[in-house]
C-alpha cells in the first residue's frame, strides 16, 4: 500500500461518514458527558469501530466511547470477574459466547424499539434465539466472517475443492489447522463427522477422523501459520476469509476456497453487558453496529460481510468478503449446541486427537 | 569488630529481653511488603484455591470439594501435561546453569568496560521480553526459514520440524532464562574473595584443584538460588510453550490458559494452578534440601 495505510484510511473515511448519517439519522442526544465502554477485539475491528461508529456515536448520542480491548476469552472472563461492577457495557463475541455468556449471568437483552434497524437483518444471520419476550434480542449479528481453506497457490498444483482435501497425503505435515480451542472445531469435529459417515448427533468417526490429519501447526490467529506460509512450511490452511483476505492484500502467497460441502458461516454479535448503567446507549450503539453505512464501510475495509439487508456494496467489494452469493455457499450451526459440548469436545480433542497428531 | 566484641559493647547484650526488643523495627519496616503480599499474593491465591473446588461443566458435585483434583490427577493426559511442564523446566535448568556458571567466570574475568558491554549485550534477553525473543525463535526455526533453508537446500540436512516441539519450547527457554542465570551466578562468584585464590595457589594447587576445592564450594549457594529463579521461569512460562509448543504440546500454563481462555472452566483452571504451585513448591524444597547437604557452614 503507498501513501495512506489502512488504518488512516479508515479513520478518513469514518469522519465523512460520520457527518453524512448523522443528518441522516437525527438521533436525540440522550447521554451528553456519559461514556460508553465497549468490550471488543483490537486491530481492524476496534478501527472500524473508531472509524464508522465513534464519530456518528458521539455526534448523535452527545457520550463518548471508551474501549476495552482484548481476545474473547479473556474479555469475557473480565466480565465474570467484575460482574458487581462490570468493566463494559457493550461486548463483542461470537454467537456462542454470547449463549455461554447469558447462561453464566453476564449479558442481557436489548430493547427492539431502540434498535429499528434490526428490522432488515438478514434471517440467516441471526443464529440465536431471540431473548425471552417479543421485544427483545439476546445482541444484534453486525458481520457475517467465513471459515474456509486457504492456500499456497505457488506450491500447490490443484487447488482444493473439499474440506476432505485436507487428509490428502501431498498435504501431510503442511497444513496449518485450527487448535482444539479455536472457535471453530465444534464446526471441524461435525464436517469430519460427516465425511466420515457420522452426523452431529453421531461426532466418535470425526473425532477418529480428525485424529487422522497431520497438521504441521495448530492455529487460532492468522498470525499464528502467516509466516510459514511465507516460507513454504504450510501450504494448506483453514482460516477465516477476511484473514485470508487480509493475507491476500498484504501480497502473502495465499489463496482461498469456499468447500463444496460449504463453508462454516459465523455471524459476530455485540450484544450488552448485564449490570450496565447505559442501557439506552448501549442499544443505541447496537443499532448503528448495523446501520447499512457503517456496515458497507465494515466491508469494504475489513472484509467483514454485512448483515443488514439493505447494504449495497460494489461487485469488486463484494469479491472480497462473505457477501451476496457467498453466503448462500456457508452453513449455520446452532451456537446452543457449541455452548453445549465445547467443554467436553475440547477434552476429547485434546486426549483422542492431539496426541497423534503429535506423533507425526 | 567481630560480633562478640559488638555483643560485648552493648549493656545486656545476649539477654532474651533486649533481643526481643530489637526485633519490632524489623517487624514494622517489613509490614509494608508482609501486608502487600497478603493482598496482592494471599488474597488472590485463597480466591483460586477456593475456586478449584467447584463444580464445573466437565464435573458436576456437591461443593466443596476435591473432585476437580481427583479428575486431573486421574487422567492419563494431564499428568503427562504435569511431566511435560518439570521436564522442560528441568532440561532448561541442566542447560543454562552450567552455561550461565562458564559464561558468569569469564565476564568475572573482565574488567572495565568491555566487562560492561558484555553485561549489556547478555541481559538484552531480559529487556526486550519473552514475547520478543520467542518471535525471533519463530522466525528462525521454520524449515523454510534462514537457519535451516539453506542447509536443506544444500541436501545438508533433512527438515529438522523443530517448531511446534519440546525441542523449540527448550531452546527459546535457555534464551531467555541464562541471563538470570548469569546475573545471579556472577555476583555470587564476585563475592569470592580473591585472597582464597591466593591462599589455594600458595599452597600448590593448580586452576583445577583451585575451582573444586574453592570456587565451587563458594559459590553453590549462588547456583542454588539460580536453579531455583531458573526452574521457576521455565515451569511458569507461558509465551514459550504456547507459541513454540503449540497446542499440541500443552504444559500447565496453557493448559491453565485454555481452561480459561477457550472453555470458560475457571475450577479447572484454578485446580490446575494450585497444583502448578504445589509441584513447584516441592521441587523447590527438595533442591533446597539436596543442595544444603553439598554447602558446608
Amino acid at each position: 500500500m503507498t501513501g495512506i495505510s489502512r488504518r488512516e484510511a479508515l479513520k478518513v473515511a469514518g469522519s465523512a461518514a460520520a457527518g453524512a448519517l448523522a443528518g441522516g439519522l437525527a438521533l436525540p442526544a440522550i447521554a451528553r458527558g456519559q461514556t460508553l465502554t465497549v468490550s471488543t477485539w483490537g486491530g481492524i475491528t476496534q478501527d472500524g469501530i473508531k472509524a464508522h461508529v465513534q464519530p456518528l456515536f458521539e455526534k448523535t448520542t452527545g457520550a463518548s466511547i471508551a474501549y476495552d480491548i482484548g481476545g474473547q476469552g479473556a474479555r469475557y472472563n473480565k466480565l465474570l470477574a467484575q460482574r458487581a461492577s462490570p468493566p463494559a457495557d457493550v461486548f463483542f463475541s461470537t454467537d456462542e459466547a454470547v449463549v455461554a455468556g447469558r447462561k453464566a449471568g453476564i449479558l442481557t437483552d436489548a430493547s427492539l424499539k431502540n434498535i429499528p434497524n434490526f428490522a432488515d437483518v438478514a434471517k440467516w444471520a441471526t443464529t440465536l434465539k431471540a431473548a425471552p419476550g417479543d421485544e427483545t434480542v439476546a445482541g444484534v449479528p453486525y458481520t457475517l466472517i467465513a471459515y474456509l481453506l486457504g492456500y499456497n497457490p505457488d506450491k500447490v498444483k490443484d487447488k482444493p475443492t473439499s474440506w476432505g482435501d485436507l487428509w490428502k497425503p501431498e498435504f501431510k505435515g503442511k497444513l496449518a489447522f485450527a487448535s482444539p480451542v479455536h472457535s471453530a472445531m465444534p464446526a471441524l469435529v461435525i464436517i469430519a463427522a460427516e465425511l466420515a459417515g457420522g452426523s452431529a448427533t453421531n461426532v466418535d468417526p470425526g473425532f477418529k477422523k480428525l485424529a487422522a490429519l497431520r497438521p504441521a501447526k495448530l492455529t487460532v490467529f492468522w498470525t499464528d501459520w502467516a509466516p510459514l506460509d511465507k516460507s513454504g512450511d504450510v501450504t494448506l490452511a483453514t482460516e477465516f476469509d477476511y484473514y485470508l483476505q487480509t493475507m491476500e492484500e498484504e501480497k502473502y502467497p495465499i489463496a482461498y476456497v469456499v468447500p463444496k460441502e460449504k463453508g462454516i458461516g459465523y455471524p459476530e454479535y455485540t450484544s450488552i453487558v448485564k449490570g450496565t448503567k447505559n442501557q439506552e446507549l448501549a442499544e443505541a450503539f447496537l443499532n448503528l453496529m448495523i446501520d447499512p453505512k457503517v456496515q458497507e464501510a465494515f466491508a469494504v475495509e475489513t472484509f467483514q460481510g454485512p448483515t443488514n439487508t439493505k447494504v449495497k456494496l460494489s461487485d469488486a467489494a463484494m469479491a472480497k468478503c462473505s457477501c451476496g452469493a457467498r453466503v448462500e455457499q456457508l452453513r449455520f450451526f446452532d451456537p446452543e449446541l457449541f455452548a453445549r459440548v465445547r467443554p467436553a469436545w475440547t477434552e476429547r480433542l485434546n486426549i483422542e486427537v492431539v496426541p497423534n497428531w503429535r506423533a507425526r | 569488630m567481630t560480633g562478640s566484641d559488638a555483643a560485648a559493647a552493648v549493656p545486656y547484650a545476649g539477654q532474651p529481653a533486649r533481643r526481643r526488643r530489637t526485633h519490632w523495627p524489623t517487624v514494622l519496616l517489613l509490614t509494608p511488603s508482609l501486608a502487600l503480599l497478603v493482598v496482592f499474593l494471599g488474597v488472590p491465591l485463597i480466591v483460586i484455591a477456593v475456586t478449584s473446588l467447584e463444580p464445573n461443566a466437565l464435573l458436576t458435585f456437591k461443593p466443596p470439594g476435591l473432585q476437580n483434583y481427583g479428575y486431573l490427577a486421574g487422567h492419563a493426559y494431564y499428568l503427562d501435561v504435569v511431566g511435560r511442564t518439570f521436564a522442560l523446566a528441568a532440561d532448561t535448568t541442566l542447560l543454562a546453569v552450567p552455561l550461565g556458571y562458564i559464561t558468569a567466570m569469564l565476564l568475572r574475568g573482565l574488567s572495565g568496560g568491555v566487562g560492561n558491554l558484555a553485561m549489556i549485550a547478555l541481559t538484552f534477553p531480559i529487556l526486550t521480553g519473552p514475547l520478543v525473543v520467542v518471535l525471533g525463535w519463530m522466525a528462525l526455526l521454520p524449515d523454510g526459514g534462514p537457519l535451516f533453508a539453506p542447509l536443506i537446500h544444500a541436501g545438508l540436512i533433512a527438515p529438522p520440524r523443530l517448531l511446534g516441539t519440546d525441542i523449540a519450547v527448550v531452546v527459546s527457554l535457555v534464551q531467555f532464562t541464562l541471563p538470570f542465570a548469569v546475573l545471579t551466578l556472577y555476583t555470587a562468584l564476585r563475592e569470592i574473595p580473591g585472597n582464597l585464590y591466593e591462599a589455594a595457589a600458595n599452597l600448590g594447587a593448580g586452576p583445577v584443584r583451585g575451582f573444586v576445592h574453592v570456587t565451587l564450594p563458594l559459590s553453590l549457594p549462588g547456583v542454588l538460588a539460580t536453579v531455583i529463579i531458573t526452574f521457576s521461569l521455565a515451569a511458569s512460562s507461558y509465551v514459550a510453550p504456547h507459541y513454540l509448543g503449540g497446542a499440541a504440546e500443552l504444559t500447565l500454563t496453557t493448559l491453565i490458559a485454555e481452561f480459561i481462555l477457550a472453555t470458560y472452566n475457571s475450577p479447572f483452571a484454578a485446580a490446575s494452578a494450585v497444583m502448578l504451585l504445589i509441584l513447584m513448591i516441592a521441587v523447590v524444597l527438595a533442591v533446597t534440601q539436596f543442595f544444603a547437604r553439598l554447602i558446608r557452614p
